[in-house]
């Protein structure tokens, strides 16, 4: 697949204009574990800024402009991707936590 | 001394009174014999003697199959795979047999062959009768194994915690001397505080997944959990409230001291208790999810990755629910994912907390297991030292330091059986499975 080479940003801005850049997971499939360093080479290429990679269990975590969300999910040995969700406990204070 | 006269066997059998005690279920007349599996032949051998009969044993029909009609002229038939053989006893021996049954070594256990019937729509008093004799013959099992009788679950009374918490109590904490020695538990939460005096004499493996705070616990959601799982045997206050206090801690901070964090951390946690031989891995957290919605496939692949390397993850099923005003919420994520077990929340009474979320979304969102989850007292930050609160946060980490007690006392077992084996042993509750799932985890 095609898409436009558009240098890495070294901030956070979006090159195709979008206004923010959503934090996702992404985890690779079986067959991509053994090279997954490759695999994740193949989403920064593809404008993904990661984050985090966690080899024992396959998962990459980063950042994505939404437009290019695509290409991200077009990557071989992508298995899923998916918007990152935030957690938050109920204050310190609380009876229920 | 043989005698191999089917005719002869299916006369006795035939004339021989049945056996019928007030308020059991009928019986054939034969016997149940529990063989000493270890060696048949010469458990065989023991029946031969017993019964003075010919006997005849799964091996000797091809494909192991039984026949009806062996059943009834064998004097005894021994099934050999299961170690069980079916005896045909002369009438004046029956008195006798249990006895001479256990002078003999490789028969461990003897009991009358009960009828059974198919299940029809049950006749109330029938079927209860039915059932009060099948329990008896159970009981009468266990007391010639073991000497003692099972029971129903004692009825709740006021409950003294000032020695155990109640959790600890009626989960069988107390009663064991499991300590969860050879177990590395990670509990990922808002981290540790590393100068709570229970817990100057253990090693804690800590580290910190949230950029620029430290694994220090300021919050005391992390300090609290790891606490119950893991806590000591002799605290400073009294009561003891921790359960796996020999087991190797590993705190790793995924939430902030705000008390807040993201999937990358979450992950992030997880991957460093695994690639650091953590068997089990608490996490009292979620993030709340709609009826139906599909639990996350990275989550779920990755946690059965962590259960092929070796790790068992449980998480809190949420507190998002408030039964009392009827809202009934879905599992929480990652709670959701079908390889991480779900744990919900009971009190004292054995009751459903207020709180805890139930089995809404089918394909993973089910309640696994539940745990003590209202008003558990564990430890907190100094200066406060020790807290008492309620959350499905504090049923989860029952699991896990009960999880690590099962690890010690069974040690080959995989992550993948745990979970099954925590599930198989919980304490059954006269309470839907959609909101306790196997019931009240019980250590072994």
């Amino acid at each position: 697949m095609t898409h436009d080479s558009t240098p890495d940003g070294d901030d956070r801005a979006a090159p195709d204009g979008d206004a923010e850049l959503m934090d996702v997971v992404v985890s690779v499939d079986d067959a991509h574990m053994p090279t997954m360093t490759d695999v994740v080479s193949a989403l920064e290429s593809a404008g993904m800024m990661i984050e985090s990679t966690m080899p024992v269990l396959g998962t990459v975590t980063g950042r994505v402009p939404p437009a290019r969300l695509a290409d991200i999910g077009l990557v071989e040995g992508v298995a899923a991707i998916e918007q990152s969700r935030r957690f938050q406990l109920p204050p310190p204070d609380s009876d229920v936590q | 001394m043989a005698d191999s006269n089917p005719d002869a066997a299916r006369q006795r059998r035939d004339t021989a009174p049945t056996y019928q005690a007030p308020g059991t279920t009928a019986t054939t007349g034969r016997y149940l014999v529990l063989l000493d599996s270890t060696d048949i032949p010469a458990a065989a051998g023991a029946l031969r003697d017993l019964t003075s009969d010919d006997i005849a044993t799964s091996s000797d029909f091809p494909g192991e199959s039984v026949p009806s009609d062996a059943l009834e002229t064998a004097a005894a038939v021994v099934f050999e795979q299961l170690g069980v053989a079916v005896v045909s006893a002369a009438p004046e021996l029956v008195p006798e047999l249990p006895d001479r049954a256990r002078a003999q070594r490789p028969i461990i256990a003897m009991e009358p062959e009960r009828y059974v019937y198919a299940s029809n729509p049950p006749v109330a008093a029938d079927l209860g009768q039915y059932l009060h004799g099948y329990r008896d013959g159970v009981d009468n099992l266990v007391r010639a194994l073991t000497g003692a009788v099972g029971g129903a679950p004692p009825a709740t009374a006021a409950v003294d915690e000032s020695q155990l918490t109640w959790g600890l109590q009626h989960t069988g904490v107390a009663a064991s001397d499991l300590t969860g020695r050879g177990v590395r538990v990670a509990v990922l939460d808002t981290g540790m505080d590393l100068e709570h005096p229970d817990f100057t004499d253990r090693t804690i493996t800590s580290e910190s997944f949230v950029a620029g705070q430290a694994v220090q616990d300021a919050n005391g959601h992390g300090t609290h959990c790891i606490g119950t799982a893991c806590g000591p045997l002799d605290q400073q206050q009294q009561p003891r409230y921790g359960i796996a206090h020999g087991a190797e801690i590993f705190a790793g901070k995924v939430l902030s001291d705000q008390g807040s964090g993201t999937d990358g951390q979450i992950l992030a946690g997880i991957n460093w208790a695994v690639a650091n031989g953590c068997q089990i891995v608490s996490m009292s957290l979620g993030a709340a999810t709609t009826p139906g919605q599909p639990h996350s496939d990275v989550y779920e692949q990755a946690a059965g990755r962590a259960m092929q390397a070796g790790t068992l993850i449980v998480a809190a099923a949420g507190n998002d629910s408030e039964r009392s005003s009827g809202v009934i919420r879905p599992v929480a994520h990652p709670a959701n994912c079908p390889s991480i077990m779900a744990v919900g929340a009971i009190d004292v009474d054995r009751l459903l907390a207020d709180f805890t979320n139930s089995s809404l979304t089918p394909g993973g969102g089910e309640i696994d297991i539940a745990g003590p989850g209202v008003d558990v007292r564990s430890s907190w930050p100094l200066p406060t030292t020790y807290r008492t609160i309620s959350g499905t946060s504090m049923a989860t980490p029952h699991v896990a330091g009960i999880a690590a007690l099962w690890l010690e006392a069974r040690p080959q077992t995989t992550a993948s059986e745990l979970f099954g084996l925590l599930m198989r042993t919980a304490q059954r509750l006269p309470l839907p499975s959609t909101d306790v799932g196997a019931g009240l985890v019980q250590t072994p």
